[in-house]
C-alpha cells in the first residue's frame, strides 16, 4: 500500500535526525501494550483519591479492545495513562504500560514522550468537534501537526491524509479546506480519526468515538474503525459507556466499575455469560429492541465517584444482590476462567463449590442473576439517596462516616 | 388530547456563511396524542423531532397548520390565552446538568412554582412545603436528603428526577421528554424510563418521548404510538412493537439496521438496510425525500412525493411506494 510506505519511508529519515527516538521508530506495526498494576490518584481535598486502582489489562497485537463503564468508572483516566497524558491534580502513582517498541510510557517524558504521542500512539478524543481549531482550516491543522512532529515531506503528509479521508468516504480535499464548522458530526469524527492515523501510529485510542452522533451515522463509523483497524495493522482500544458499540467492535472486552477492572474476557463470552455481577446487572439494564421489557431492570443504587468509592473490599458491593461479609473487607480475587477474568468473591465461591462442573457453575451464576431483580426492585425508589449522602464528601469534605451509614441497607 | 395538522415550521438563515439556505425543519406533521398516552417520535438529529416537541410544548412558534388542545383550536385564540393551555404541557431537557439554576437549592427550585400555584388556587402556604415533600417523594428521591442540596451535590440521575419532580409542580397533562435519558447513566436509565411510565399510569399524564434511541421508546408504555420522521415528515408511524419487529419503510429499516448487535446474546437481522448515502439536508427533491438515499428506489420514488396513509397489507401507516417487511432487527438469541 502506497500511503504506508510514504509514511514508513519519512519516519524512517526523521529517526535519523532525532537520534533519541530511534529506538522508538522501529515500530511499524501492531504493538502490544501491556498495562500493569495501573494506579492513577486525583489531589482533593480529602486527600489523593484513586480513579483507577491496580489495572493490568493486555491489549495483544493487532486487537481491538473495548472498555465499557459508567461515568466515575476512571475509564477514561486510563485512556490518558496510554499516553501518560493525565493531567494535574492527577497523576499516576504506581504501575507500568509497556508499549513494544516505546518501552514503560509512564517514564517516558519531556520530548520523548511528545513524540511518542501523535507518532506511536494516536489518539481520537471524545467530541472530535472540541478537539479541532475552530479558527484554522483541517489542512492548516494538519500542517501544523507534521511541522510539529518535524515531518519534512508535508507534500507527502497531505497526501496521506487526503487517502486516509477518501477511505473513509469523504472528499479529502474538500475537508482539509473547510474549518471545522463546516463538517457535520460525523465528518469530525473521520477527520479526528484521519489525524490520530496520518502520522502512521499503529497503537489507537478512542475515547467514546461516537457519543452524540445518530445511529446510522454512528453504524458507519464503527465500520470505519474496524476497516482502518484491519488495512492498517493496528492495535486499538475503544472506550465507551456503551456496551453496544463494543459488541459491534471488539475482539476483547473490559468492564470498569469504581476505577477497577471487574471482568474481561472475549467480547462474546462476557456477553453471552457474563460472570460479575455488575456486568450482569449492565446488560440486564440496557433497553432492548425485541423481547419481554419486563426483564429489563435498573441497578439499583448509583456508580460511585471518586469520593464515594469505598477504600477496602468489593468497589461494587453497595449495588450487589450477591453481597457477602468478606466483600466489605477483601479484596476480591481474581477469577480465570479460560480466557475471561472476573474480580468477585461471590463467582470464586461458586468456583470453589463445583471444581470441575462447568454446568452447576453456571447454575449458580444463572441463579445469582435471578436475584438481582428482586433485589432491584424495593430499592428502585429509594436507589439514589441511598448511597448518596457521600457526594459532597470529596468537595465538601463530609466524614466519612455519614456515607457509610447512610449506605448501609439490607 | 392534543391534535396537530398539517404544521410546519422553516428556519431561515438570515446572516452569516449559511444565510439565504432554508432549513425546512417540519413539512406538515400530523399528529394526535390522546389523553394519558404515549407518543415517540424518532429519527436522525435534524429530522425535526426537538422541532416538533418544542411547537407542542409552546415554545416555538409554527408557520402554519393548527394545533387543538382539548378541542381548542390555538389560532383562534390570543396569545395570552394560549398560556394557560401549554404551561399543562411540560418539557423534560436532554441535559439535567444546565436544566437546573445552580445558585437555588431544590427547595427554592421547587417552591418558586409552587407558591405561584398556591396564590392562584388559594391554598395556604403550608401546602407548597407538604406538595414538595411529596413530588419528590414520587419521583423517588428522599425529600429529607435532597430539599436543602444544590444542584452540583445530586447526581445526573437524581437531577432529571427533580427536573421531573419540577415539571409536576403545575399537574401537567403532559410531560415532553426530549432525549431524556440520553445523558443518564447506562445502568439508571431504566430507572427513568419507568418514573415516566410509572407517572403516566398512576397520574394519566402523557407522554411524548423524543429520542435517537428506539428501544427506549418501547419502555415508555406497551400501548405507546411510534412515529418515525425524517427531514420534517413522518415516514411511518403506528404501535411501538409493530414497528420495531415489522417496519416497511426503507427509513425506519435503516434506523433500525443501525443498531449495534450484542453479539453473543443476540443475532443479527437479516436483511439489513444501509443508506446508499450520507444525509444530505440541502438537496431538494421532487419525489420521496428519502428516495437518493434509498437502495429500492425506482424511477417513481424520485418523482412523486408518497404520502402517508395505511393500506391493506400493513397494520402501521407508512410513506413508501414500495413498503415490504424485511428482517432488519437483531433478536436475542434464547437462553440454553
Amino acid at each position: 500500500m502506497p500511503t504506508t510506505e510514504n509514511t514508513a519511508a519519512r519516519n524512517a529519515g526523521n529517526a535519523g535526525n532525532a537520534g533519541k527516538t530511534a529506538n522508538v521508530a522501529n515500530a511499524t506495526k501492531a504493538p502490544g501494550v501491556r498495562v500493569d498494576g495501573l494506579t492513577v490518584v486525583y489531589r482533593t481535598p480529602a486527600g489523593e483519591l484513586p480513579a483507577v486502582r491496580g489495572i493490568d489489562l493486555e491489549l495483544p497485537a493487532g486487537t481491538i479492545t473495548g472498555v465499557v463503564g459508567e461515568s466515575g468508572s476512571g475509564k477514561s483516566t486510563l485512556a490518558l495513562s496510554l499516553l501518560n497524558a493525565v493531567q494535574p491534580p492527577g497523576r499516576i502513582s504506581a504501575g507500568s504500560v509497556e508499549i513494544d517498541g516505546l518501552g514503560d510510557v509512564v517514564k517516558l517524558s519531556g520530548e520523548d514522550l511528545r513524540k511518542a504521542r501523535g507518532r506511536h500512539i494516536g489518539y481520537v478524543f471524545q467530541a472530535a468537534q472540541n478537539s479541532l481549531n475552530p479558527l484554522k482550516t483541517v489542512g492548516k491543522q494538519l500542517l501544523d501537526l507534521g511541522r510539529s512532529h518535524e515531518i519534512e515531506d508535508l507534500r507527502g503528509l497531505v497526501r496521506d491524509a487526503k487517502d486516509l479521508l477518501g477511505r473513509m468516504g469523504l472528499d479529502g480535499a474538500r475537508v482539509l479546506d473547510s474549518h471545522q464548522h463546516e463538517l457535520s458530526g460525523g465528518m469530525r469524527q473521520r477527520v479526528g480519526i484521519m489525524l490520530a492515523l496520518v502520522l502512521n501510529a499503529h497503537l489507537v485510542v478512542l475515547d467514546e468515538p461516537t457519543t452524540a452522533l445518530d445511529m446510522i451515522t454512528q453504524a458507519n463509523i464503527l465500520r470505519i474503525v474496524r476497516e482502518v483497524h484491519a488495512e492498517r495493522g493496528l492495535t486499538t482500544l475503544v472506550i465507551t459507556h456503551d456496551l453496544g458499540v463494543v459488541a459491534e467492535v471488539a475482539d476483547r472486552l473490559a468492564v470498569m466499575y469504581g476505577g477497577r477492572l471487574v471482568e474481561q474476557g472475549p467480547t462474546r463470552d462476557v456477553l453471552s455469560a457474563p460472570r460479575h455481577p455488575y456486568t450482569q446487572g449492565l446488560l440486564r439494564a440496557i433497553p432492548r429492541l425485541l423481547g419481554d421489557i419486563g426483564e429489563a431492570r435498573a441497578l439499583p443504587g448509583r456508580p460511585p465517584t471518586l469520593g464515594t468509592v469505598p477504600a477496602r473490599g468489593c468497589v461494587f458491593r453497595e449495588r450487589c444482590a450477591l453481597r457477602m461479609d468478606v466483600c466489605e473487607t477483601e479484596e476480591p480475587p481474581i477469577v480465570v476462567r479460560g480466557p475471561s477474568i472476573t474480580a468477585c468473591h461471590a463467582v470464586a465461591a461458586a468456583d470453589a463449590g463445583t471444581d470441575t462442573g462447568a454446568d452447576t457453575t453456571a447454575g449458580t451464576a444463572t441463579a445469582g442473576a435471578d436475584a438481582v431483580p428482586d433485589a432491584a426492585h424495593p430499592a428502585e425508589t429509594a436507589d439514589e439517596p441511598e448511597s448518596a449522602g457521600a457526594v459532597g464528601a470529596a468537595g465538601a469534605g463530609e466524614p466519612a462516616g455519614v456515607q457509610g451509614t447512610r449506605g448501609e441497607q439490607p | 388530547m392534543i391534535t396537530g395538522q398539517n404544521i410546519t415550521k422553516t428556519f431561515r438563515q438570515r446572516g452569516g456563511v449559511l444565510a439565504g439556505r432554508d432549513v425546512r425543519a417540519l413539512r406538515g406533521v400530523d399528529f394526535t396524542i390522546p389523553k394519558g398516552g404515549a407518543v415517540s417520535f424518532i429519527g436522525e438529529s435534524g429530522c425535526g423531532k426537538t422541532t416538533l416537541g418544542r411547537i407542542i410544548a409552546g415554545l416555538e412558534t409554527y408557520d402554519s397548520g393548527e394545533i387543538t388542545i382539548d378541542g381548542t383550536p390555538m389560532s383562534s385564540l390570543r396569545p395570552r390565552k394560549r398560556q394557560p393551555y401549554f404551561r399543562r404541557i411540560q418539557m423534560i431537557h436532554q441535559d439535567p446538568y444546565s436544566a437546573l439554576n445552580p445558585t437555588r437549592t431544590i427547595h427554592q427550585t421547587l417552591d418558586a412554582p409552587l407558591s405561584l400555584r398556591a396564590g392562584q388556587t388559594g391554598r395556604p402556604r403550608s401546602w407548597v412545603d407538604e406538595r414538595a415533600e411529596e413530588l419528590l417523594a414520587l419521583v423517588g428521591l428522599d425529600p429529607g436528603y435532597v430539599l436543602p442540596r444544590y444542584p452540583h451535590q445530586l447526581s445526573g440521575g437524581m437531577r432529571q428526577r427533580v427536573v421531573i419532580a419540577r415539571a409536576l409542580t403545575v399537574d401537567p397533562e403532559m410531560l415532553v421528554a426530549d432525549e431524556a435519558v440520553s445523558m443518564i447513566d447506562v445502568s439508571l436509565r431504566l430507572g427513568i424510563l419507568a418514573l415516566l411510565k410509572d407517572l403516566r399510569e398512576r397520574l394519566g399524564v402523557s407522554v411524548l418521548f423524543i429520542t435517537h434511541d428506539v428501544a427506549t421508546a418501547r419502555y415508555i408504555g406497551d400501548d405507546g404510538e411510534l412515529y418515525v420522521i425524517y427531514r420534517g415528515q413522518v415516514v411511518e408511524r403506528g404501535h411501538v412493537d409493530t414497528i420495531i419487529s415489522a417496519p416497511v419503510h426503507p427509513y425506519t429499516q435503516s434506523l433500525l439496521s443501525a443498531i449495534p448487535v450484542l453479539h453473543g446474546l443476540e443475532r443479527p437481522g437479516e436483511q439489513p438496510v444501509v443508506p446508499t448515502e450520507a444525509l444530505d439536508e440541502s438537496h431538494h427533491d421532487a419525489g420521496c425525500l428519502f428516495a437518493r438515499r434509498c437502495p429500492f428506489r425506482t424511477d417513481r420514488c424520485e418523482s412523486e412525493p408518497p404520502v402517508l396513509g395505511r393500506d391493506e397489507e400493513f397494520p402501521q401507516e407508512h410513506a413508501c411506494f414500495h413498503p415490504r417487511r424485511r428482517d432488519v432487527v437483531a433478536t436475542p438469541i434464547g437462553r440454553g
